[in-house]
């Protein structure tokens, strides 16, 4: 329950809101607002991205491996365990194939008795009569 | 109810610790998030492959879930009752999830095509193995859902699946939204934008820019909160929900540039030219049965994004169940009242017998 004091404060609040949501509805759907937004970002990243690269140099002229050569290698190690596990994979299934071969191979043998038995059956029931 | 008094002290516990995003470990386990119990069964780098539950044994086809890259996976097991794999494992399911974990700077060559080249590819050979079927039921949220699109959009891979089940993944970017607004706008150079990141584009770089997707319901957030404060159960999904979004995970630098460039820029996977595995795949050649989930007030992609999936092939021989629910890009999981209804289809589609999945849509 709310007071005639709160009354008036939520009223405020949802104006505001409504307002406030109003407005940023329209900016964000502004083109020439996000193309300038746009801009304005790459433009800092691009100052970023030289900083940076000063950063590499200085690093290299002292001798010392920069953050850049850090995530090359990075790199180069995860591909490593990457192609680790993609051979250790065709190792598996190059097994499991080598397994499934001579079951394979037995299997005939083991359906015979059991394809033969109905023949038997009908023999037996021959015999019978 | 509660003393007027005691709610606006509870209230400024919450707002502030939304504010400053300052929520810890015990903040989850005080909620109960993640309810449904895992088992890691798989690990290489930064991602890990997780079987839920406790018991596995199932008659259907296992299901790998292939979460969103944007924000972490527990968004499908967010609650007890609100969590999706909650309700898979209900249903008897076999329920396997991936969790993209944090990539490193090491993976930031890495783009869409080895995610599901290798990784996924990856998973669904774990899966395989470990339940010793020989296909099995993808599911993928978001972009995630993407991905598993191009997986069963794969001339080979697609031999893996029995079926395809899709929860908001967009497929035809172009004129999908605010965000494809913004990629189309010029002057947005994701080149330039990037220039400065060395293998990861940070998370708080590209989420800096979500709040301004929906600006009226950020404005609305607290004041929300505030009247819906005695509702039984509200503040806890709210402060779940809250948790989750700020939870945010870096990306790869391909696959920011990627998912900018390619996939909202050119459009290529939605016109058949991206590649996977040295193979291009085309979504409209997918012919397993398919569920696909769209939230009508999704304010990341509109239903247009999703919508293309009638163009595939499984569409036109009768096996796409296409429904829009009325709620939001998560909240049809994991917070709207409707997400009972989100459940039960689920459940019906991945538990339904084969005889029915061709051309029959059950009611």
């Amino acid at each position: 329950m709310f007071t005639m004091g709160e009354d008036i404060m939520k009223q405020w609040a949802e104006n505001w809101e409504k307002l406030m949501g109003d407005h940023l509805e329209k900016l964000v759907h502004n083109e020439k607002f996000i193309s300038e937004m746009s801009k304005s970002i790459a433009a800092t990243m691009t100052g970023k991205a030289f900083y940076s690269k000063a950063l590499d140099e200085q690093m290299a002229a002292m001798n010392l491996p920069s953050r850049t050569e850090i995530v090359k290698v990075l790199q180069k190690l995860t591909d490593i365990e990457e192609r680790l596990i993609d051979l250790t994979e065709r190792f598996e299934d190059y097994v499991d194939a080598q397994q499934a071969k001579p079951a394979a191979k037995a299997a005939p043998a083991a359906e015979k008795p059991e394809a033969a038995a109905p023949a038997r059956d009908a023999k037996a029931r021959k015999q019978k009569k | 109810m509660k003393a007027t008094q005691e709610i606006p002290e509870a209230y400024r516990e919450m707002l502030s610790r939304s504010v400053t995003k300052s929520y810890t470990e015990s903040d989850r386990h005080r909620l109960g998030m993640e309810p449904t119990p895992k088992v890691q069964v798989f690990r290489q780098g930064c991602w890990t492959l997780y079987r839920c539950g406790t018991e596995f044994a199932s008659d259907y086809d296992p299901v790998l879930i292939i979460p969103s890259l944007i924000n972490r996976n527990y968004i499908l097991d967010l609650l007890p009752g609100h969590s999706l794999i909650e309700q898979m494992k209900l249903a008897g399911l076999d329920v396997f999830l991936i969790d993209w974990g944090d990539p490193d700077a090491g993976m930031g060559n890495y783009g869409f095509d080895h995610y599901v080249s290798k990784w996924v590819k990856r998973a669904v050979r774990q899966v395989k193995k470990i339940t010793g079927k020989a296909r099995i039921q993808l599911a993928g949220q978001c972009i995630g859902g993407m991905m598993a699109t191009m997986y069963a959009a794969h001339p080979e891979l697609r031999n893996d699946l029995s079926t395809l089940f899709l929860l908001t993944a967009p497929l035809d970017l172009a004129d999908s939204g605010l965000l494809a607004q913004w990629t189309a706008t010029e002057g947005f150079d994701v080149d330039k934008l990037t220039a400065a990141f060395q293998g990861l584009v940070p998370a708080h770089f590209f989420h800096a820019s979500f709040p301004l997707l929906d600006p009226k319901n950020q404005l609305a957030k607290y004041r929300r909160l505030l009247e819906n404060f005695e509702m039984p159960g509200f503040k806890e999904i709210w402060e779940a929900l809250d948790i989750w979004g700020s939870d945010n995970v870096d990306f790869t630098k391909q696959a920011y540039t990627e998912l900018i460039s390619t996939m909202y820029q050119e459009n290529a996977f939605y016109k058949g030219e991206y590649m996977v595995g040295g193979r291009k795949v085309d979504f409209k050649d997918i012919d397993v049965p398919i569920l696909s989930l769209v939230a009508r007030d999704d304010h990341v992609f509109t239903e247009k994004a999703a919508f293309a999936i009638h163009e595939c092939k499984a569409a036109k021989q009768g096996r796409l169940d296409y429904h829009v629910i009325p709620a939001g890009h998560v909240s049809l999981i994991a917070a709207h009242p409707v997400r009972v209804h989100t459940y039960t289809l689920v459940r019906e589609f991945l538990t339904r017998p084969e005889q029915l999945r061709t051309g029959a849509k059950k009611k």
